[in-house]
């Protein structure tokens, strides 16, 4: 009887462990919101889900600023693609963040974003720049399966909040629909 | 009166006219079965109704539980899944104790409970949304059941052990950044590779799943057949190019050709396994990245196809024969029927015009039928002799 108790402990504990730390994230990391180009389809396993979509999903170097492309080359090192971990910074644009930075992992500067956060990236060389499509580890929100959305997918106002860990992957927090946090419960 | 009742008649009539009984003792014999036969239609009885009250208050609570899973609290959530996995563990433990020589519901427990750990996961991503690569979750899986199989004296775990095993391997070499990315699953490498090493993995494990290695042979000689007969007729699945993947492809052979008697069915000695797994790749080895109709080599790898899908199919029959495993020659001779009709077609087909050509291909098909029946129980009869 004693190992099933100590079976139940490991495996009980690892699962609620792992909960909580999660809700240690949602009652104290800091948050912001980040804009969303929405797909609501469903997974057999976990049920309906919003396939996020971040808008800033795929980016054009040049589009970062002055020192946009420059950051970009230096993690190409002399390539013409890229396929790599990469720091991504935000920005504040408005009541949302979005992205405005992009550095190597393990580069130090922390100049020029207010948050930092871990994202991959993957692109080619442009005679512009770079055409970069950015994972952000942002892709579901899984939704009750009669939830009633308060807008379409489509719409250009979906926003989703994110609890920010530093240097690590955002965590997806709440989806906020023109201006309004969607409660969904649970 | 029951079936059990006339069987018990009819022997007490044998014994009383053989002498062993007199007629006032098969009087008392018969009185104290009937007694037992109705007792026994009582408690069939009982069972049934337990059985259909557990179901229906089982299906019930998860109907409750569905309709209002939305509105419970997460909390809620996480402990519920808590308390029926301590039950399901508790449960496996205690039956197993309770009924030593009847493991059928312990072991039905064990298998609930490592599956409810899965779903324990699934639970978490879902509450608070994370993702991950695929195969992260079900490593996961893996490392929280696999300590189950010294800790719960069970043999479910194993089986359990292997699906996660085989489901983790075969997301990872799906997963481009991982270290054994495979670029292409069109050959057979790893579709045997990766049972295979699941299955000496499992193999190593305090109590390992009986059955496993019988499942696993007759997944290794269905893949065998399917791909030197598609290979050969069709000249599809010929992408030999692993990428990364060569890596759990030379891991999980490796493993089978070093040791077969771990992984592959008893019936197949150690010569017969490694001949299997080696005839069954030798095309591809030929063929090499894929078939190409000008080359060589290339042609006679389809042509090593034709005869080894042939070949092996006799190589199992052998088998099984030699081994008395009644099993693996049917298998075989299916096998046999197969690769003869396929290749009929194949060199055929394209003449079947007219009622004429397919009134003689059904005959000839039913005569081969017939031959190869013939064959079979010749087989059989070869081996009891």
């Amino acid at each position: 009887m004693k190992k099933i108790a100590l079976l139940a402990a490991l495996q009980i504990g690892v699962i609620v462990g792992w909960a909580g730390y999660h809700e240690g994230l949602r009652a104290n990391a800091p948050t912001f919101r980040i804009p969303l180009q929405p797909v609501d389809p469903y997974d057999v396993l976990r049920g309906r889900y919003f396939t996020l979509n971040p808008l800033d999903g795929r980016i054009d170097s040049a589009a970062l600023g002055p020192t946009g492309t420059a950051s970009v080359d230096a993690m190409a090192d002399g390539q013409q693609h890229l396929a790599r971990p990469a720091r991504v910074g935000f920005c504040p644009a408005g009541d949302v963040f979005r992205v405005c930075a992009l550095r190597a992992v393990g580069d130090p500067d922390h100049g020029g974003a207010t948050y930092w956060a871990r994202g991959y990236l993957t692109g080619s060389r442009t005679p512009g720049g770079w055409q970069l499509s950015l994972d952000l580890h942002l892709d579901r929100f899984f939704l009750p399966n009669r939830f009633q959305l308060p807008g379409r997918e489509r719409d250009p106002a979906w926003e989703l909040e994110v609890s920010h860990r530093p240097e690590q992957p955002l965590l997806p927090r709440r989806l906020w629909f023109e201006g309004r946090a969607v409660e969904i419960g649970g | 009166m029951s079936r059990d009742l006339t069987v018990v008649e009819r022997h007490l009539a044998h014994w009383r006219d053989a002498g062993l009984i007199t007629d006032e003792q098969r009087r008392e014999l018969w009185a104290s079965s009937e007694k037992l036969a109705r007792s026994g239609v009582n408690s069939v009885l009982r069972t049934a109704l337990a059985l259909l009250g557990g179901a229906l208050v089982l299906a019930g609570l998860m109907l409750v539980i569905a309709e209002n899973w939305d509105a419970m609290h997460r909390m809620v959530k996480l402990g519920g899944w808590a308390v029926l996995l301590g039950g399901f563990l508790f449960a496996a433990h205690h039956l197993g104790h309770r009924l030593p020589h009847r493991p059928a519901l312990a072991e039905a427990f064990a298998l609930l409970a490592g599956g409810w750990v899965l779903a324990g996961i699934a639970l978490v991503s879902q509450i608070y949304h994370l993702d991950s690569r695929p195969p992260n979750g079900i490593w996961l899986w893996l490392a929280l059941v696999l300590p189950a199989a010294w800790l719960l004296e069970r043999r479910a775990t194993a089986a359990v052990v292997f699906t996660a095993l085989v489901a983790g391997l075969t997301l990872e070499i799906q997963e481009p950044r991982s270290i054994v990315y495979a670029t292409r699953m069109a050959s057979p490498w790893l579709w045997l590779a990766i049972p295979l090493l699941a299955g000496f993995l499992v193999s190593l494990l305090p109590r390992p799943w009986p059955s496993l290695r019988g499942w696993l042979g007759l997944w290794i000689l269905g893949i065998s057949q399917v791909f030197l007969l598609v290979l050969g007729a069709f000249q599809e699945l010929d992408h030999s190019g692993l990428g990364r993947g060569w890596i759990l492809a030379a891991a999980g052979l490796g493993a089978a050709l070093a040791v077969p008697g771990r992984v592959l069915p008893e019936a197949w000695d150690g010569l017969t396994s490694r001949i299997l797994l080696a005839a069954t790749l030798l095309p591809w080895a030929l063929v090499g990245a894929r078939y190409e109709r000008a080359v060589i080599l290339d042609n006679v790898g389809l042509g090593a196809a034709w005869v080894v899908q042939i070949a092996l199919a006799l190589l199992i029959i052998r088998a099984g024969a030699k081994s008395g495993a009644a099993v693996w020659v049917n298998l075989g001779y299916v096998a046999l029927l197969a690769g003869i009709v396929v290749r009929y077609f194949d060199f055929f087909g394209d003449f079947l015009e007219g009622g004429l050509a397919l009134t003689l291909t059904g005959a000839l098909l039913l005569f081969v039928l017939y031959a190869l029946e013939r064959a079979r129980r010749r087989t059989f009869d070869t081996e009891a002799a």
